[in-house]
C-alpha cells in the first residue's frame, strides 16, 4: 500500500513541477459571496509562480522526495502516514503558489494539522509535548494574522470591480487602498496604543512568520519539534517549512507593508543578528545531534532575515539563495542523522567517536554536508551567506539604515558555525581512541 | 429550522412522551424567534425551559442525573421569576410590551434611570440564564454532564439559538434608538462576550469529562455568538445565522459522537478514549474535523463563520474606532488558540496515546446516530469549502 502511494505521490509531484516550471499559471474562480452591506466577498482560487516561489517549489518537491525516501522504515500505520505527508505537501505547495491572501491563510493552517499528527503519532518519546508546542506557537501567530488579513480586506479594493478583495497583488499596489481605511497609505489616522496601524499590521504579520522561520525569541518550538519528529518529518520541517516563514516575510510583509518594513528594518536586522549568534552559540553547546542541527538552522535562517532586512538587491537575493541552500543542506544533515539513528538508535555526539573508521563512506558524506553548511567556498551556503553579508555592508551606503557592525556580527556568526562543525567533526567522528561497539 | 430531534431517535424509554415534549419545545422556539413582544417572548422562553426541565428530569436514572435536573429547575425558575419582575417594571414604565414599538422606546427614554437599569439587568439575567453566558453559566456544566447525551445535544443548541435570535433582534432595536441604555447595552454585551469567551475556554482546559468540557466549550461559543450579535449591527443577518447554523451542526455532530462512544465503551471520560483511533478511525477522523471546526481552523465551516464575525466586527471598528471592538477581536482570536488545547485532547487521546485493548460492543441502535454524525462532519467540511450553499439559503 505504501509502495502504491509512493508511486502515486512521486508522479504527481513531478507533474506539478514540470507544469509550473515552464510558465506562470493562474487560475481564478472560487468563492464570491454577496454579503449585503459587507459588500461582495471576493475570494479567488488564485495561484501563480514567480521567481521567488519557483525555486522554493522545486526545493519542496525535492525535499519531499527525499523525505519519502527516508520513510522506507515507517511501518506503523503507513497508509495514514503517507496520506498525511501528501496533505502536507499539498499545503506547502499551495502556500508557495497562492496569490490570494485568504487562500494563502487556508494553506498555511492546513499545513499545521498533518504536521501535528506526523510528529504526534510517529514521533519520539516526548512527542505529544513537541507536537502541541509547535501547533500552539504557529497558531498563536496565525490567528492574529487572520485579523490583519481581515483588516487588509477592508482597506483594499479591486480596481476592476470596485469590491474589496483578498488578492495579494492588489494589496501590493498603494493605489488600491481605500482612503481613510484602517491600513490606508494616505490619510491614515488609526493608531493603537500609539503605534500606527500599518506598522501594527506589519509587526503582527512579521511575528506570525518569525515564529515559522524561527527568529530567536520565538524559536523554542524548533529544537523540540526536531528532536521528537521522525527523520523524514525533520527533513521536511527544516528543508521546507522554515522556508515558509522566510517566503512569507518576503512575499507578504515586505510586499504589502513596504513603508513599515523600511522603518522597522533596523530591528529586523538586529533580530537576525541575534538569531545568527544565539543559534550558533546554542548549537555549540548541544550534545544531541538533532538539537545541534536545529540550532544551526536557527542560525542559518538568521542570515535570511538579515539579508531581507538589508533591503538591498544583494541582501534579498542572498536571503533567497540562503533559503534554498539551507533547504538542501539541512535536509541532507537530517537525512544523515536519520541514517545513523536508524542503525544505532542514538543521537549523542559523544557516542560517535571513531565513526570514521567504521563507516568511511558515510563519514565522507557527513564531512561534505558539514563543510557545506559552515559556508566553505565552493558550497552553496557560502554564496548565500556571502551575498547576505555583502548586501548588509552595502546597506549603509545605500541608506537603508543597517549599520556596518551588523554585517560584521553576521560574519562572526559564520565563524562560530565553522567552529561548531569542525569541532564536531574532528573531536568525535575522526577520533579513533574509543571504539563504539554496535 | 432546528433539526435536533434526530439525535434522540435511538433513545428507547418512553419515546412517545419525549417526542411530544420536543414538539412543545419546538413550538416555543418558533414563537420565540418570531415575536417582538416581551410577553410572548417570556411565554416562549418558559415553554422551552419547562420542556427542557422535563427532558432532563425525564430520563434521569442515577442520583447525579436527578440532581442535575433539580439544579436546572431551580436555577431556571429563579431566573424566570427575576425576568418576569423586570418585565413588569418595563411594562410599568412604557405601557407597551412590544420592544420595537415607538411607545416602548419613548417610555424607556423617559423612565427614571436607576429603576430602568435594574429592570433591564433583570431582563438580561433571564436571557443570560438561557444563553448561559458568564455570570449565569454555573448551571450548565452540571446539567450537561448529568443529562443524557441526546438531551445535552438538544440543550446546548436549540434553546440557545432561539434566545440568541431574540437577543439579536432586541440588540439591534435598542442600539439604533437613542435612550441612554443603548450605549450601555453595547458595552454590556461586549463585556459579557469577552468574559464568557475567556471563562468558558479557560475552564474547559481543566476538564477530563468530555461532556463537561463541551459544556464549557459551549459557554465559550456563547461568548463568540454574543460577539456575532454585536457584529450583526454591521452586516446582514446572514453572518449571525451562518454562525448559528454551523455552531448547531458542529455541536450536534460532537454530541452524536459522544453518544455513540458512550454506548460502545460506556464512558465519557477523555482518558478512556486512549488508543481508540485504531478501532474507530472513521469516527475519530470526523470527530477531529468537528474539533478543528470548533476551534475555527480552515478548511472547515467553523473557520468561515469565525472569519465572517471577525470581518463584521472589524467593519464596525473601522467605522467608529471603538476600543471595545478591538478588544473583542483580540479576545476572539486569543480564545481560539486556547480552545485548541482542549479540543485537541480528543485526537491526542485517540490517536497519539496507546490504550489497552478494550472490549467494544457494536450496538446496533447506535448506527443511526453514528451515520448522522459522520454526515454532519462531512457537511462541516463541505460548508467550509463552499460556504455559498448555506449563505444563499439565508438570503
Amino acid at each position: 500500500m505504501s509502495a502504491w502511494l509512493y508511486g502515486q505521490f512521486d508522479s504527481s509531484l513531478n507533474g506539478i513541477n514540470h507544469l509550473q516550471g515552464f510558465q506562470f499559471i493562474e487560475q481564478l474562480p472560487w468563492i464570491r459571496l454577496d454579503l449585503g452591506s459587507l459588500g461582495k466577498l471576493e475570494i479567488d482560487y488564485f495561484l501563480g509562480v514567480d521567481g521567488i516561489s519557483l525555486p522554493l517549489l522545486i526545493l519542496s518537491a525535492f525535499v519531499m522526495l527525499m523525505a519519502i525516501g527516508a520513510s522506507w522504515n515507517i511501518t506503523k500505520n503507513a497508509k495514514g502516514y503517507f496520506a498525511l505527508l501528501m496533505l502536507l505537501n499539498t499545503a506547502v505547495m499551495g502556500i508557495f503558489c497562492a496569490l490570494d491572501f485568504f487562500l494563502f491563510y487556508i494553506f498555511y493552517e492546513v499545513m499545521l494539522l498533518p504536521l501535528y499528527f506526523l510528529i504526534g503519532i510517529w514521533g519520539g518519546a516526548n512527542r505529544e509535548y513537541a507536537a502541541i508546542k509547535f501547533f500552539i506557537y504557529t497558531l498563536f501567530g496565525s490567528v492574529f494574522m487572520l485579523l490583519v488579513i481581515v483588516g487588509l480586506y477592508f482597506s483594499v479594493t479591486n480596481p476592476s470591480t470596485g469590491a474589496h478583495t483578498f488578492n495579494m497583488l492588489h494589496m501590493m499596489n498603494p493605489e488600491n487602498y481605500v482612503d481613510g481605511s484602517f491600513f490606508a497609505y494616505l490619510n491614515n489616522y488609526y493608531e493603537v496604543q500609539g503605534i500606527p496601524a500599518r506598522m501594527l499590521g506589519f509587526i503582527v504579520l512579521f511575528v506570525a512568520f518569525a515564529i515559522k522561520v524561527p527568529v530567536v525569541p520565538f524559536h523554542t518550538w524548533l529544537p523540540d519539534a526536531h528532536v521528537e519528529a521522525p527523520t523524514p518529518v525533520s527533513i521536511i520541517l527544516a528543508g521546507v517549512l522554515l522556508k515558509v516563514g522566510g517566503y512569507g516575510i518576503i512575499r507578504v510583509c515586505y510586499s504589502i507593508f513596504p513603508d513599515a518594513a523600511a522603518q522597522a528594518n533596523w530591528w529586523l536586522a538586529l533580530l537576525g543578528i541575534i538569531s545568527i549568534l544565539y543559534g550558533a552559540l546554542n548549537a555549540l553547546a548541544q550534545k544531541d545531534l538533532k538539537r545541534m542541527i536545529a540550532y544551526s538552522s536557527v542560525s542559518h535562517m538568521g542570515f535570511v532575515l538579515l539579508g531581507v532586512a538589508a533591503l538591498t538587491a544583494e541582501g534579498i537575493s542572498g536571503a533567497m539563495f540562503q533559503m534554498l541552500s539551507h533547504g538542501f543542506l539541512s535536509a541532507a544533515l537530517f537525512f544523515l542523522v536519520g541514517v545513523i539513528y536508524d542503525r544505532v538508535h542514538d543521537r549523542y555526539i559523544y557516542n560517535f567517536r571513531g565513526l570514521a573508521t567504521h563507516m568511511p563512506a558515510y563519514t565522507g558524506f557527513v564531512a561534505v554536508a558539514f563543510f557545506a553548511s559552515l559556508g566553505l567556498p565552493g558550497f552553496s551556503a557560502f554564496i548565500g551567506e556571502a551575498f547576505v553579508i555583502i548586501g548588509t555592508f552595502n546597506a549603509e551606503s545605500v541608506g537603508t539604515g543597517i549599520p556596518r557592525w551588523m554585517a560584521i556580527a553576521g560574519s562572526v556568526g559564520i565563524l562560530l558555525s565553522c567552529l561548531l562543525f569542525s569541532v564536531d567533526l574532528t573531536a568525535y567522528v575522526f577520533r579513533t581512541d574509543t571504539l563504539q561497539r554496535w | 429550522m432546528y433539526n435536533s430531534i434526530s439525535n434522540i431517535k435511538s433513545w428507547t424509554k418512553k419515546l412517545g412522551d419525549a417526542y411530544s415534549i420536543l414538539l412543545t419545545a419546538g413550538l416555543g422556539l418558533n414563537i420565540l424567534t418570531m415575536t417582538t413582544n416581551w410577553l410572548m417572548a417570556f411565554i416562549a422562553i418558559e415553554t422551552v425551559s419547562i420542556s427542557s426541565y422535563v427532558l432532563v428530569g425525564f430520563f434521569s436514572e442515577s442520583k447525579k442525573q436527578s440532581e442535575a435536573a433539580m439544579k436546572y429547575v431551580l436555577f431556571g425558575s429563579v431566573s424566570a421569576a427575576v425576568m418576569l419582575y423586570g418585565l413588569s417594571l418595563l411594562y410599568g414604565f412604557t405601557g407597551n410590551l412590544d420592544f420595537t414599538a415607538f411607545e416602548h422606546i419613548q417610555g424607556l427614554i423617559e423612565a427614571p434611570k436607576i429603576l430602568l437599569t435594574v429592570a433591564l439587568l433583570f431582563m438580561f439575567a433571564g436571557i443570560g440564564f438561557k444563553l448561559s453566558f458568564v455570570p449565569f453559566h454555573v448551571w450548565s456544566p452540571d446539567v450537561y454532564e448529568g443529562a443524557p447525551t441526546p438531551i445535552t445535544a438538544f440543550l446546548s443548541t436549540v434553546p440557545k439559538v432561539g434566545v440568541l435570535v431574540l437577543l439579536a433582534r432586541l440588540f439591534e432595536e435598542w442600539t439604533s434608538s437613542s435612550f441612554y441604555f443603548s450605549e450601555l447595552v453595547l458595552i454590556l454585551i461586549s463585556v459579557a462576550a469577552i468574559v464568557t469567551m475567556l471563562a468558558g475556554n479557560l475552564i474547559a482546559l481543566r476538564q477530563t469529562n468530555i461532556k463537561r468540557m463541551m459544556a464549557y466549550s459551549s459557554i465559550g461559543h456563547t461568548g463568540f455568538l454574543l460577539m456575532a450579535i454585536v457584529g450583526n449591527l454591521a452586516s446582514e443577518p446572514q453572518v449571525l445565522l451562518y454562525y448559528i447554523a454551523v455552531y448547531t451542526l458542529m455541536n450536534l455532530g460532537v454530541f452524536g459522537f459522544i453518544d455513540v462512544l458512550e454506548r460502545r465503551i460506556g464512558s465519557v471520560q477523555l482518558e478512556d478514549y486512549k488508543g481508540l483511533g485504531k478501532n474507530y478511525p472513521l469516527l475519530f477522523s470526523a470527530f477531529t474535523v468537528l474539533g478543528i471546526s470548533l476551534v475555527g481552523l480552515p478548511p472547515t465551516a467553523g473557520f468561515v463563520g469565525k472569519l465572517f464575525v471577525f470581518t463584521s466586527i472589524f467593519d464596525l471598528f473601522q467605522f467608529n474606532n471603538n476600543p471595545y471592538y478591538l478588544i473583542l477581536l483580540i479576545t476572539g482570536a486569543l480564545t481560539s488558540v486556547i480552545s485548541l488545547f482542549y479540543y485537541f485532547k480528543i485526537p491526542l487521546f485517540a490517536f497519539l496515546r496507546k490504550g489497552e485493548e478494550k472490549e467494544t460492543s457494536s450496538v446496533a441502535d447506535t448506527k443511526v446516530v453514528y451515520v448522522l454524525s459522520i454526515i454532519l462532519g462531512i457537511a462541516i467540511l463541505m460548508l467550509g469549502i463552499f460556504p455559498g450553499i448555506l449563505l444563499s439559503l439565508f438570503k
